[in-house]
């Protein structure tokens, strides 16, 4: 096929490479100085635009990237924790609000639609700037969403008949959420965070290229300097400082807007990114949790699977390695607070789920049923409460922070890209005219 | 002219959705999407049946004869175990509180109800003079004889079959309620027996001597095993079996819950549930069995059974005892 043949030909008529140029003792002792001269500003002018394009590439690239964590992979992770958020709440307060008997109070059903609508709404707008592989895992939990609602008002109807069967309904659209539909959307989490991670990396990493160039280009123009002052016999070439100054400037400029705007997005990726990964699995975690704990009633008896699922998960959040003691560990200063206080609930909690179960385990499950559904301010849906209201206050500051971040290192490279075409081109303009009187003095 | 006209809006037309097709990106197919049907927790598909075990001959229903008359109420024989029950003032018995009409909550007051919720509460009114004196504890079908071998009950009234078996470990009262394993089919199936299920599933709970039973039918159906009859009833509703086949008094349960379903098919197998007592406790058994008697004499059985099962299942006498 002749498709395959024309790289062959492309190469056979590819130019050869330039002639090799001689050492420059060579040169220097064949050429004479005005063409020497030509050579050097040429040289120079060529190595400033070429240091220059390259510096205005990096740091156009570090905007856009930087523009991308603020504008677009931010969002669709936020979108992401709002979706799984959402999912596992409706999974928790279904399961809650069956177990509250007959007729569920309406403050729990309100709460059960309000995170299907949400859940919904953040499905459609991640769905909108997924990725391939993230769009097939959002397709997951859009194809099965409706028929895990199906099966919940299944099991409502049946518990409002007073058949047991609607608890099996239940206990099935549990197993869908648990096993199908919250693993989709922590896998579409997991890739965002991978993504605004490796973005706040890519846009905070040492810039090699340009810092080289930078170098090459200040020491040529400090041997042309030295050449010249030779040749001419003069100290001061008028042209050359002030192109030596002007690429100070860029250099000094560069480097601190660089290191200003990579040091905002370092934090932003340790005390928000990573943090924010942390606590959205200590939602995770409580939030099945909360689940399990009321399946294990549901099941009237039969809930022994239910209650080692929750202990695996109050395990993984409450631990000494657990997701709460890593978001502690990890986060600075000022969010530790809400941070202990969200751990202090979760221990309250685990205290009253012991309550709970050893009521349920001696068999008397209506007294373990009321411990569990009571509303008293010291009973275990406020404690759950106020420990997933700290949970979520700890995400949207560390949330608010990975933008904040970004913002301010979006800010640090504001103008950098036009100041630096505007010194490359001062650089140019002092190279050349600080060597056209010495060439015109050979004419 | 009008052939010019009409080329000419044609070659329009096409420019324009070419160049419209070319503008938009392309966008994910979604006319293919499917869903899956999902499945209850611990569904086996298809079950592994339970070695059967090899068990000693014995007459099942055999139990032991009640000696002499039945102590009134309240004044337990010194030293028995009805005796140490009354002293601790209440009959703890193991129960199943999702098994339609046998026990299970009344929506409207929360409360355990149904017939082996009455017969527990008759066995308290026996001790102490007062039916309400019984401290139920939910268990499930595999925790039956671990928690009369513990102690953790006093007795275990859970549609318990009584097999030679289980007779090695626990002691069973007399016969209480007669049940045959049968099928359970969606009406309209045209599903009538066992014969019409050859290569179809058959749900039963997992290491049930029910999932043995359909394996071992000569239509060779295919067993599928869930924690509860009641997930094999999901199953069934949601078309993932086309039948479920337990004992057939559970299965009237069943169908109570879904009239869209019903009972059908020649009984594939006999068992007897029996109340079930700590092998050691010679004297309840011989107790509760006095009990069991003064209810099938004095209509009490025949009360309890009408309020729950008559309507589904007929109308019945109570089985006859059967003595060693």
């Amino acid at each position: 096929m002749p498709t395959q043949l024309a790289p062959a030909e492309v190469r056979t008529t590819e130019t050869p490479p330039p002639p090799s140029a001689g050492t420059p003792a060579r040169v220097r002792g064949r050429m004479n100085t005005p063409r020497l001269y030509w050579l050097v500003a040429t040289g120079l002018v060529v190595l400033g635009l070429l240091a220059g394009t390259a510096t205005v590439a990096a740091v156009r690239e570090r905007s856009a990237l930087i523009e991308d964590v603020a504008s677009a992979s931010g969002p669709v992770s936020v979108d992401a924790q709002t979706l799984y958020r959402a999912l596992a709440d409706a999974d928790a307060t279904a399961a809650t609000a069956f177990l509250a008997g007959g007729a569920e109070p309406a403050k729990l059903r309100q709460r059960y639609l309000d995170d299907l609508a949400r859940a919904t709404a953040a499905l459609t707008v991640a769905l909108r700037d997924a990725g391939d592989a993230d769009a097939a895992r959002l397709r997951v939990v859009a194809d099965q969403l409706p028929v895990y609602t199906g099966l919940v008002e299944t099991a409502r109807s049946y518990q409002r008949l007073g058949v047991p069967l609607g608890g099996a309904y239940l206990r099935e659209a549990s197993a869908l959420m648990q096993q199908t539909l919250l693993p989709a959307s922590a896998q579409v989490f997991d890739s965002t965070q991978r993504r605004v991670g490796g973005e706040q990396r890519d846009a905070s990493g040492f810039p090699w290229l340009v810092a080289l160039l930078a170098l090459v280009t200040a020491g040529a123009l400090g041997a042309a300097q030295v050449l010249v002052a030779r040749r001419s016999r003069r100290v001061l070439n008028p042209g050359l400082v002030a192109a030596s100054l002007v690429l100070t400037l860029a250099l000094l400029w560069s480097a601190a807007a660089l290191t200003v705007s990579a040091n905002r997005l370092e934090t932003g990726q340790r005390d928000g990114t990573d943090l924010v990964s942390t606590l959205a699995n200590a939602g995770r975690a409580s939030l099945q949790a909360r689940a399990n704990e009321s399946l294990t009633l549901v099941a009237r008896g039969g809930g022994a699977e239910f209650e080692k699922t929750f202990g695996k998960q109050i395990a993984e959040l409450t631990g000494t390695n657990g997701w709460l003691a890593s978001a502690l560990a990890q986060a600075p200063e000022g969010d530790r607070e809400l941070i202990q206080s969200a751990r202090d609930e979760a221990a309250r909690w685990q205290e009253l789920h012991g309550q709970v179960r050893e009521l349920d385990d001696g068999g008397d499950w209506d007294k373990a049923v009321e411990l569990a559904t009571a509303t008293g301010d010291k009973d275990l849906s406020s404690v759950f409460g106020r420990l997933d209201a700290a949970i979520i206050g700890a995400l949207d500051i560390a949330n608010e922070r990975v933008d904040r971040q970004a913002d301010a290192a979006a800010g640090a490279l504001r103008g950098l890209a036009a100041g630096l075409v505007l010194l490359t081109l001062g650089l140019v303009a002092g190279v050349v005219l600080g060597f056209r009187p010495r060439i015109g003095e050979y004419r | 002219m009008r052939t010019a006209k009409v080329v000419a809006s044609l070659l329009l037309i096409t420019l324009a959705a070419g160049c419209g097709g070319a503008d938009g990106t392309v966008r994910p197919v979604a006319a293919d999407a499917t869903a899956a049907v999902p499945r209850p927790v611990n569904v086996q598909d298809p079950a592994e049946v339970p070695p059967a075990a090899a068990a000693p001959d014995c007459d099942p229903r055999a139990s032991l004869r009640p000696q002499g008359t039945l102590p009134k109420a309240g004044a337990m024989p010194a030293g028995s175990t009805m005796a140490t029950i009354a002293a601790k003032g209440r009959l703890v018995v193991g129960i199943d509180q999702n098994a339609y009409l046998f026990g299970f909550r009344d929506p409207e007051t929360g409360e355990l109800v149904g017939f082996e919720i009455d017969m527990a509460r008759e066995m308290a009114r026996a001790i102490f003079g007062d039916p309400n004196r019984v401290q139920f504890r939910a268990i499930t079908t595999a925790d039956r004889i671990p928690m009369l071998e513990d102690h953790k009950v006093d007795m275990v009234i859970r549609t318990m079959t009584m097999t030679c078996e289980r007779w090695q470990k626990v002691s069973f009262s007399t016969e209480y309620i007669a049940s045959r394993q049968r099928l359970l089919v969606r009406k309209g199936d045209g599903i009538k027996e066992f014969a019409d299920l050859a290569k179809k599933k058959v749900c039963a709970t997992r290491g049930s001597t029910s999932i043995r039973t359909i394996a071992e039918q000569p239509s060779q159906p295919v067993p599928v095993s869930t924690d509860s009859t009641l997930d094999c009833l999901v199953l069934l509703q949601q078309h993932q079996v086309d039948a479920v086949s337990t004992i057939d008094i559970l299965l009237a349960g069943l169908a109570a819950q879904d009239p869209t379903t019903e009972v059908i098919g020649t009984p594939v197998s006999d068992e007897p549930a029996g109340i079930g007592i700590p092998k050691e406790n010679e004297d309840m058994v011989r107790f509760v069995n006095g009990v069991l008697e003064k209810m099938r004499a004095d209509g009490t059985w025949t009360r309890i059974y009408d309020g729950w099962l008559r309507e589904r299942l007929g109308a019945a006498d109570p089985p006859v005892a059967v003595y060693r």
